[in-house]
């Protein structure tokens, strides 16, 4: 068969007008042509999401010093700064939510750790720290008791859960 | 009609293609190979959500999205760090279940990026794994029902670009991804209703049981109501069919049992989360809202106006855009049943996501069914709407694309009839490539200004803003916590107290984050204990006791909790256990037994998909065989 005659036969298949016979060398074509269709189909992939890979992974928080007392890559006078901050704000914040959400303990309490999370989020971008940190920092503060603004420590327990309790 | 399609369930219901060329289409050719659509899909991909890849291991801003982070988080700590099986959560709230919480994604197929890949990074996968698979799925369902590749490629983005989806990434809600399933049940679902079409049912039945394994809190319900819908529209159908044609082949019961198989394989393969979820459903059911109702004014401005066009979304967005409205109608006035069929579909779900308009309202009677009774939002049935315009959209871009070749053959016939000569004779391959080549190029220049634009008011850029969480290397204690941050605390050995949980677990008042020690002696003068080792699911204690004394963990109490020494109780809420007098090694173990026979049963299901599956390859490979035996013979 000449090549006009087979780029007719392909041509015809190709709107549907005739069915291509099944020799050997449609059939190699078509497989042939379905891998590499598939290879380019993974080409693409892989091109398109080539950040996803190439992004380094975030470092962990850095392991605490005993030696110098450091902990979380900070030093124990710029933790205990860090936790007078967040505390300085949760009377505010506790006294807005028994305001908005009178007699639920709940609500309060979620409120509260609304209000608590700015305060975080604030201290986070002030200092330029991640987050993770200045939460483990006010983790600390609570476990040791530090005091809070009103010298006493911060409450250490939440109130059970029960949203949408109206 | 060919054997292969009277075994694969009845004849899609499309006049669009019967008019239609009789062979291929250009653009059916192209896109036949998988890998060139696989391409096609990760552009899509690319101009859809490039925030998701951009920027893979950070987090948005929204709480949802820190909560759902917790929970995939803590299933990963406890399968990769431990090796157990994600059995109880001691991360959140105090300790809850984990897997059975059915808000949680621990055993979706898709929980294997995030075990492999990290959580972050696992979870923007999913979003492209997910997407990918809609955008495949639509792609196929459209096809089995007659429309071209090009104008099934539209209808596909249709639906996987449409806007209930993008804000739910803001939202962390992978779970509701889930979605992207939906064509792959309903193509299951269709294919299966041919008769020994079984392979069908059981794909079908695969892809719901992943959904429900990844959270399915709303994907599941909402599909069973599509195949039920489905399942009645063919067996009225069919009816009809009887009735005009006693000799019509259709099957009255071939719907229902292809309904009822998929949902016999998605609970079989889903056992592993349903049994142990079915318990805490029962036992803490989802809370509720009272009263939810939207005016049509507020669902179509929610479907059809761009995000700078319309008012605050009610629930977030679901814009698809009126061209694929335009479209899903013109395909019913182009007499397709196809079209009519996804259009009467369409509006019973926009009937639906009225919600509670009164105690008849199509919402208010569904709220009264098992299970249904917990489901809130009804707005989110218009991305179910949205699926069935999309389909819709299908049939009528077909007609368009088929147009010129239409009007080619037409033309030359009524030619052929003025000079006496045979009408019906073929076209001459010029006419053919050139109708061919016009009707693909309207095609897709069409669906690409209606694709084009769906994928740019619905992109989604720049909200992977929130820090990413660190890892920090501690023993596990309970903190404070701050559940609106909820991401953080899994990974620095922390649990969060402070939570929040749409089924009302119970959670001990007595729980604190400023204890010496997570375990300790009820009473101190007469036991000392000392923690061995910690797990979420398995705790050794060194005890040494004067006399039986209660030692508590400050953790919940749970019934799955046992010892292997003394009786586990509840003290005020916290998981106690009665420490025997003696020095002694207490080891306390969480099993839900529902949720180990439901990986036993998920197992033995998978493994019997497995072997069908192999099967089912290896008669493909011998089909290759024979067919290149065979073009050998030939030469």
């Amino acid at each position: 068969m000449s090549a006009t005659r087979r780029i007719a036969r392909l041509a015809a298949w190709l709107v549907g007008l005739a069915p291509l016979e099944e020799t050997r060398p449609v059939l190699a074509l078509s497989w042939g042509g379905a891998i590499a269709a598939a290879c380019f189909g993974a080409f693409v992939f892989f091109r398109v999401t080539s950040a996803l890979w190439a992004t380094p992974r975030p470092a962990p928080v850095p392991p605490d010093d005993p030696a110098t007392s450091a902990r979380f890559g900070l030093t124990a006078s710029d933790r205990r700064e860090i936790f007078r901050e967040l505390a300085a704000a949760e009377p505010g914040e506790r006294a807005s939510a028994e305001r908005r959400f009178a007699g639920q303990a709940w609500s309060i309490d979620d409120d509260r750790a609304s209000g608590e999370r700015e305060a975080v989020l604030g201290v986070a971008a002030r200092r330029k720290l991640n987050v993770t940190v200045v939460y483990l920092v006010l983790d600390e503060g609570i476990r040791n008791k530090w005091p809070g603004p009103d010298g006493k420590p911060l409450a250490a327990a939440v109130a059970p859960l029960n949203p949408r309790a109206q | 009609m060919s054997a292969t399609a009277s075994r694969r369930g009845p004849t899609p219901p499309s006049a669009i293609a019967e008019r239609g060329p009789k062979g291929a289409r250009l653009g059916d050719r192209l896109l036949a190979w998988l890998g060139v659509r696989l391409a096609l899909w990760m552009v899509v991909v690319g101009a859809l959500v490039p925030a998701a890849i951009e920027a893979p291991h950070r987090v948005t801003a929204h709480y949802d999205e820190h909560y759902f982070f917790a929970h995939d988080d803590a299933a990963r700590v406890t399968m990769v760090d431990f090796h157990q099986l994600p059995a109880w959560n001691p991360y959140y709230c105090g300790g809850i279940p984990l897997a059975a919480n059915p808000q949680d994604e621990a055993l979706s197929p898709d929980a294997i990026l995030r075990v492999a890949f990290g959580t972050a990074l696992g979870r923007h996968l999913a979003i492209i794994l997910f997407i990918v698979l809609g955008l495949e799925g639509t792609f196929r369902l459209a096809r089995r029902h007659g429309a071209s590749a090009i104008a099934s490629a539209v209808a596909a983005v249709g639906f996987a670009a449409s806007g209930r989806f993008y804000f739910m990434i803001e939202f962390g809600w992978i779970n509701m991804f889930g979605f992207q399933l939906l064509p792959w049940v309903v193509l299951g679902f269709e294919e299966g209703a041919g008769r020994g079409a079984w392979r069908w049912r059981v794909l079908g039945g695969a892809f719901l049981a992943w959904m429900l394994l990844a959270a399915g809190t709303y994907t599941v319900p909402y599909t069973v109501l599509v195949l039920g819908a489905l399942a009645l529209w063919d067996t009225l159908e069919a009816l009809l069919a009887k009735r005009t044609d006693p000799r019509a082949p259709a099957s009255l019961l071939h719907p229902l049992l292809s309904f009822a198989t998929v949902g016999v394989v998605a609970v079989v393969l889903s056992a592993a989360k349903l049994f142990p979820m079915l318990r805490v459903i029962l036992e803490h059911p989802r809370l509720t809202a009272s009263h939810e109702a939207f005016s049509l004014f507020q669902l179509l401005e929610s479907i059809l106006l761009t995000h700078t066009m319309k008012r605050p979304p009610i629930g977030g967005d679901a814009y698809i855009g009126g061209a694929f409205l335009v479209l899903a109608v013109l395909g019913c006035v182009l007499r397709d049943r196809a079209a009519a069929r996804w259009l009467a579909m369409a509006l019973a779900f926009l009937g639906l996501a009225f919600g509670d308009q009164g105690p008849r309202a199509a919402y208010t009677l569904l709220h009264k069914l098992p299970l249904y009774g917990q489901l809130r939002n009804p707005e989110r049935f218009t991305l179910v709407v949205a699926f069935f315009l999309a389909l819709g959209s299908a049939s009528a871009l077909t007609a368009l694309e088929d147009a010129p070749i239409t009007l080619i053959r037409a033309v030359r016939a009524r030619w052929r009839s003025f000079r006496r000569r045979d009408p019906s004779a073929p076209l001459p391959l010029v006419a053919a490539l050139l109708g061919g080549a016009t009707g693909a190029a309207l095609g897709a220049g069409v669906g690409l200004v209606v694709a084009r634009s769906l994928v740019q008011e619905n992109q989604v850029r720049g909200i992977f803003s929130a820090d990413p969480p660190l890892a920090y290397a501690t023993d596990f204690r309970q903190s404070r916590g701050n559940r609106w941050d909820a991401h953080v605390w899994a990974r620095v050995g922390r649990g969060t107290l402070q939570c929040f949980e749409e089924n009302r677990f119970p959670q001990s008042d007595r729980l604190r984050a400023d204890l010496p020690a997570e375990e300790y002696p009820l009473d101190p003068s007469r036991a000392r204990v000392e923690r061995v080792s910690w797990s979420p699911n398995r705790i050794a204690l060194h005890v040494v006791a004067t006399d039986s004394t209660p030692v508590v963990v400050n953790q919940n109490f749970d019934r799955g909790w046992t010892a292997d020494a003394g009786e586990v109780l509840s003290s005020g809420g916290l998981l106690a256990v009665v420490a025997p007098p003696g020095d002694r090694t207490i080891v306390l173990t969480y099993r839900d037994g529902w949720l180990t026979l439901g990986v036993a049963v998920s197992l033995l299901g998978a493994i019997a998909c497995a072997v069908a599956l192999a099967r089912w390859l290896r008669a493909r490979a011998y089909g290759a065989r024979a067919r290149w035996d065979d073009a050998r013979r030939r030469g």
